[in-house]
C-alpha cells in the first residue's frame, strides 16, 4: 500500500491533556467515525456499495410504507411483497416522485413517526424552475450524513481548514463568522468565513474578493464564470486564492482551466441540490463527479422510466437513504445527466460524466433533434468582453443571446459569437444579440445559461 | 483535474491496492445501518482510527512534532501533579513546559525499571483530568525477574487500542473471523467477542483462548478443533506448533494470519508459516506498561514504532541517541498515561533503529530487537555482547530444544531436550561451532533436561546470562 504524503493537519482536541491524537467534541467524534468509514467505502466496488445501499433502502422503505401516507400503497404499486423484498430489479417499478407531488401535498410526505433517535427535524426551503417554493423536512441524522459529504470534499481536495473561506450564495448572512460551519468546526480549528450575496454586481464581488483575500471560495458555477470573465477584462485578481469550489449549476467546460489560468487556484465541482445536499463530488484526481453513494442512491432514467444504458443521458432520480422525516424515494430532480465509465482513480463510487441543469435546458433544432446545448465557455472569452450571458431558444430555428458587458458587441464580435454558437449547436440558427443590465438567477438560485423552448422543458 | 493551483495535496487515507476487509461496525441508530453510527467506544476509537490512518503517512519530522505537542501536555501534568517528577524540569535544565523539545528532552532523567518499584507511590498522579476516566492497574510479565505494577487511565487504555485497529487494516484481518490466542494467564475459553472494548461498535467473531503451558500436541489438537482464522502467540510457540503440524500432518485449515509477540520471532517462522499453513506472520512488539510499541510493516517486515502511542528512544551507554543501525537501550515514554506517567522509562530491551521504510510511512523503523540485557553474554573480561549462534549447529544433533545459560564469565551450560544423551563426538562438534561463534574460550557443559521452562511471561529465552553486572 502506498499513499501520498499527508498534510499533517491535527484534529482539534477538547480533552484536557490530549493534544495528539486529538479527540474533538462528541459531534466531531461522530463525524470522524463516519469519515473513517468513508475512507474505505469510497474504494469499494460498485456491487459492494449497491449491496449496502439496498440494505439501507429497505429500512427506509419499511418505515415509509408504514408511517408516510404518500408511500402507503407504493409496495403494492411496485408489485413488491414487502420492504425486505426490495431488490435493484423490482425497485425500478417504484413510482417516481415528482417535484409537483411535493408542491401539491407536502404533508403526505411527512413521516407520522420519525425515529426519535434521528434527532430534531429541520426545514429546508428550495424552489424549482416554476418559482414555487418547496419545503422539505430533514432529520439531524440525515443532515449529519450531508455534512459528512461536505467534510469529505474538503479532505479530498486537501483544503486547509485554518484558511479563510469566502462564500458567495444568495444569502449573505452573517457576513462574517469565526468558523467554517458545523462539519469542519466540529473536527478542526477553522479559519474565518466571509459571505457575500450572489445578487451583488460582479464588480462588487471582485472588489470584495480582492479586499478579503480568501484562501478558498465557494460560489455557483455560473457566477464563477462571470467573475472570472470580469477578472480577465479588468485585470483585478484576488491574491492568495488556493482553491475554488463550484456548485449548483453545471460547470461549463473549461471552467477549471480558467480558474487556474486566471486566479492560479485549483477548482473542484460539487453537484448538489437544496433538498438533499451534496450528490456528487469531483474526483480529487481525475475530475469526474463521484456520486456520494453512501448517502444517496442515484438513478438515471430514460423517457420510458427505464435505467439508462452507459453513456445515455437520462433524468436524475435520487433517494436520500437517511432522511426518515420526509423520505424522498425516487425523487426526480429535473436534471439530466449521463453516467461515465469507472474512474481511473480506482474509487467504486459511480461516476457522472455530464450534468445538464434543468430538464428545460434541452435545445431543439428544426429537424426535431433535441440535445444538451454544450456551449463551450472559451469562445465567449476569445470573442468579446462579455461578463455574463444566457442563450434563450425562441423558436426551433431561433436563439437570443442576452449578455452583460461594458458596451455593445461590435458587428464582428457578434458575428464571431454567432458562428461559434452555430458550430457548437450544430445548426444554422438565426441569432439575435441583446445587451442587458443583469441576468438574474432562477428563484432557486441557479443561473441557467440556456433557456429552452417551453415545449422542450418537460421532455418526459 | 487536480488542484494544482495551490490547494494542498488531497487527503487520501487508503489506496485501492490494499483495501482492508470492512469492519463489522454496529450502528446504534434505529433504521440507519449504513454508514454506521456506532455507540460505546465507537466514535472515540473510529476518530482515532481516522487520524492514525493518516498520521502513518506523515513525514517522520511531522510525526515527531506532534509527539512533542503531546509530550508537553504530559510533562506539564507530571511536574504539577506527580510528586516523582516535581524537580525533573530543573534537573533537565528546562525552564518552561514550552521548552520541552527534542534536544532538551535528552536531558530529562531516565526512569529505571527498579525506580518504578521503589517509587510506585510518588509516580502516581495526585490529580487527574476527570475526562481520562477510571484508573486500571496492570502487572508486567516480569521476565526480568522484577514484576512491576503500573496504573493507567481508561482513556490511555482506549488510545492503546487504536494501533491494533489500524493493524487490522495493515494485515487484512477481517474482524468477523475467529481469533485464537495461546498465551500465559488464560484458560481454555470461548468469548463472544474479540475484545470487550468493541462492545456496541463492532460485531466481531468469537475469541478462543488457550494457556501456553499446555503441551504442544494439546495446542495443535485444540487449533484443529477450533479452526480459527487468526492466531496470536509467542513466536517460539508458533514455530513449535508449525513444526509439530508439519511432522504429524494435523493442520488447522483456516488460519490466514499469525501474530507473534513477546519474544523475538524465530528467523524461519515466516517461511515455515507460509509453507506449512499458508499463513502470513506479523510481529507485534508491545509492553504491558505501554501497550503497542512497534508493529511489523505489512509490506516490508520492518517494525514501525506506534508513534501515536509512545515516544521510543534508543540510547547508548552515555545516554546519547544511537544512530540507525547501532543497538542501544530502548527508552519509552507513554504519551497519554496521566495516572502514572512513565517518562523516559528504560524498558530493559536492546534494539536499533533502521533506515526509513520503503513503504513510505513516516513511523520510525526498529531494525532489530536484540532482547533484554539478561540475554547478553559476558566475555571473560566482563564486557557484554550479543551472542550470535549459527542455528545450523543443532541440525546434526538430536537436540529438539535448547537453552544456553551463562553461570560465570567463563562458563556456559547447554541445557537441551532430546530423545537421548548427546554422544561425545556430537558434543565436540557443537563446542567447536559455539567457540567460533562466541569468539572466546568458554567452558561448555551439557545438561539433558525433560523440558525447558518459559519465563513467567511465557517468553522462551535462548540465551540467559546469570552473571551479575559488574
Amino acid at each position: 500500500m502506498t499513499a501520498p504524503q499527508q498534510p499533517s493537519r491535527p484534529v482539534s482536541s477538547v480533552l484536557p491533556g490530549l493534544a495528539w491524537p486529538g479527540l474533538p467534541p462528541a459531534a466531531g467524534q461522530a463525524m470522524l467515525a463516519l469519515q473513517s468509514q468513508l475512507d474505505l467505502t469510497q474504494w469499494w466496488t460498485v456491487t459492494a456499495l449497491a449491496e449496502r445501499q439496498f440494505a439501507q433502502l429497505r429500512l427506509l422503505i419499511a418505515h415509509a410504507v408504514v408511517h408516510v401516507p404518500h408511500y402507503r400503497d407504493h409496495l403494492a404499486l411496485a408489485g413488491i411483497g414487502s420492504a425486505a423484498a426490495v431488490t435493484p430489479e423490482n425497485f425500478r417499478n417504484w413510482p417516481v416522485l415528482r417535484k409537483r407531488d411535493i408542491q401539491k401535498d407536502a404533508a403526505r410526505l411527512l413521516s407520522a413517526a420519525p425515529p426519535p433517535a434521528h434527532g430534531e427535524i429541520g426545514w429546508t426551503t428550495t424552489s424549482g424552475s416554476t418559482g414555487q417554493p418547496l419545503r422539505t423536512a430533514v432529520t439531524d441524522a440525515a443532515v449529519l450524513m450531508q455534512h459528512a459529504a461536505v467534510l469529505r470534499s474538503q479532505l479530498w481536495y486537501g483544503i486547509d481548514p485554518a484558511g479563510k473561506l469566502a462564500v458567495i450564495r444568495m444569502e449573505a448572512d452573517p457576513p462574517h463568522s469565526p468558523g467554517w460551519g458545523p462539519p469542519t468546526d466540529a473536527v478542526f480549528r477553522t479559519g474565518p468565513t466571509v459571505r457575500m450575496s450572489a445578487f451583488e454586481s460582479h464588480d462588487a464581488q471582485i472588489d470584495w474578493l480582492c479586499r478579503e483575500r480568501p484562501d478558498y471560495l465557494i460560489a455557483h458555477n455560473a457566477n464563477l464564470a462571470a467573475l472570472l470573465r470580469k477578472s480577465r477584462t479588468t485585470g483585478r485578481t484576488p491574491a492568495g486564492l488556493r482553491a475554488v469550489l463550484g456548485f449548483s449549476d453545471m460547470a461549463a467546460p473549461g471552467l477549471g482551466r480558467l480558474v487556474r489560468e486566471t486566479w492560479h487556484a485549483g477548482y473542484f465541482d460539487t453537484y448538489s441540490c437544496a433538498e438533499t445536499g451534496p450528490l456528487a463530488l469531483q474526483c480529487p484526481e481525475q475530475g469526474a463527479l463521484h456520486v456520494q453513494a453512501e448517502r444517496v442512491l442515484l438513478e438515471l432514467l430514460d423517457d420510458a422510466g427505464e435505467p439508462c444504458g452507459p453513456g445515455d443521458a437520462g433524468r436524475v432520480v435520487i433517494t436520500d437513504l437517511h432522511n426518515f422525516a420526509m423520505p424522498l424515494i425516487r425523487y426526480d430532480l429535473g436534471d439530466i445527466a449521463r453516467f461515465g465509465p469507472p474512474c481511473a482513480c480506482g474509487r467504486g463510487l459511480p461516476v457522472l460524466a455530464e450534468i445538464a441543469g434543468r430538464g428545460g435546458q434541452i435545445a431543439v433544432d428544426p429537424t426535431g433533434r433535441t440535445f444538451f446545448p454544450r456551449l463551450n465557455f472559451d469562445f465567449w472569452l476569445d470573442a468579446a468582453p462579455v461578463h455574463q450571458w444566457q442563450v434563450a431558444q425562441l423558436a426551433a430555428d431561433e436563439l437570443a443571446v442576452r449578455y452583460v458587458a461594458e458596451r455593445d458587441l461590435t458587428g464582428d464580435e457578434a458575428a464571431q459569437l454567432a458562428a461559434a454558437i452555430r458550430k457548437a449547436m450544430r445548426y444554422d440558427y438565426r441569432i439575435a444579440f441583446q445587451r442587458v443590465g443583469t441576468i438574474a438567477p432562477t428563484p432557486g438560485g441557479k443561473f441557467d445559461d440556456f433557456i429552452a423552448l417551453p415545449q422542450t422543458r418537460q421532455p418526459r | 483535474m487536480t488542484a494544482d493551483g495551490g490547494a494542498g495535496r488531497g487527503d487520501v487515507a487508503a489506496s485501492p491496492s490494499a483495501l482492508p476487509p470492512p469492519l463489522p461496525l454496529r450502528s446504534s441508530l434505529d433504521d440507519i445501518a449504513w454508514p454506521a453510527l456506532t455507540a460505546g467506544n465507537g466514535p472515540l476509537l473510529l476518530s482515532l482510527d481516522f487520524q492514525l490512518r493518516r498520521s502513518q503517512w506523515w513525514s517522520t519530522d511531522a510525526i515527531a512534532g506532534h509527539q512533542m505537542r503531546q509530550l508537553r501536555e504530559l510533562v506539564g501534568h507530571a511536574v504539577r501533579h506527580v510528586p516523582f517528577y516535581r524537580d525533573h524540569m530543573r534537573r533537565a535544565a528546562i525552564f518552561t513546559v514550552a521548552g520541552v523539545q527534542q534536544t532538551s528532552f535528552l536531558r530529562w532523567p531516565l526512569l529505571a525499571r527498579g525506580a518504578v518499584r521503589a517509587a510506585a507511590d510518588a509516580l502516581q498522579a495526585r490529580w487527574l483530568p476527570p475526562e481520562h476516566g477510571r484508573i486500571d492497574w496492570q502487572s508486567t510479565t516480569g521476565s526480568t525477574g522484577m514484576p512491576v505494577r503500573v496504573a493507567s487511565t481508561l482513556l490511555d487504555g482506549l488510545i492503546r487500542e487504536a494501533p491494533m485497529l489500524r493493524a487490522f487494516g495493515w494485515y487484512g484481518i477481517d474482524a468477523r473471523g475467529k481469533f485464537a490466542t495461546i498465551r500465559p494467564k488464560v484458560g481454555r475459553l470461548t468469548h463472544a467477542t474479540w475484545n470487550p472494548v468493541y462492545e456496541g461498535m463492532l460485531d466481531t467473531g468469537p475469541l478462543v483462548t488457550l494457556n501456553i503451558a499446555e503441551d504442544i500436541d494439546a495446542q495443535l489438537d485444540w487449533l484443529c478443533e477450533e479452526e480459527p482464522d487468526y492466531l496470536l502467540s509467542l513466536g517460539s510457540n508458533l514455530r513449535s506448533l508449525i513444526l509439530r503440524s508439519r511432522d504429524t500432518g494435523r493442520r488447522p485449515a483456516r488460519l490466514k494470519v499469525l501474530l507473534s509477540y513477546a519474544d523475538q520471532p524465530p528467523a524461519d517462522l515466516a517461511a515455515l508459516a507460509a509453507a506449512t499453513w499458508g499463513a502470513a506472520v506479523h510481529d507485534l512488539y508491545s509492553a504491558a506498561e505501554f501497550g503497542p510499541l512497534a508493529f511489523q510493516c505489512p509490506e516490508h517486515g520492518n517494525l514501525h514504532v506506534q508513534s501515536e502511542n509512545v515516544l521510543v528512544e534508543i540510547l547508548d551507554e552515555a545516554g546519547a541517541p544511537c544512530p540507525p543501525g547501532t543497538p542501544g537501550r530502548v527508552v519509552v515514554t507513554g504519551l497519554h498515561n496521566f495516572a502514572m506517567p512513565l517518562i523516559r522509562y528504560e524498558l530493559g530491551d536492546y534494539a536499533s533503529f533502521g533506515p526509513a521504510c520503503a513503504c513510505g510511512r513516516g513511523l520510525p523503523v526498529i531494525a532489530s530487537i536484540n532482547g533484554r540485557s539478561r540475554n547478553m553474554a559476558v566475555d571473560p573480561t566482563g564486557r557484554r555482547f550479543w551472542p550470535m549462534i549459527n542455528p545450523s549447529v543443532w541440525l546434526s544433533t538430536p537436540i529438539e530444544q535448547r537453552q544456553l545459560v551463562q553461570h560465570a564469565p567463563g562458563e556456559i551450560e547447554i541445557r537441551y531436550v532430546a530423545p537421548r544423551e548427546l554422544i561425545a563426538s556430537e558434543e565436540a562438534q557443537v563446542i567447536e561451532v559455539l567457540s567460533r561463534n562466541f569468539r572466546h574460550d568458554y567452558t561448555f557443559r551439557f545438561t539433558r533436561v525433560e523440558r525447558l521452562e518459559r519465563s513467567a511471561g511465557g517468553k522462551f529465552e535462548e540465551f540467559v546470562c546469570l552473571v551479575a553486572p559488574t
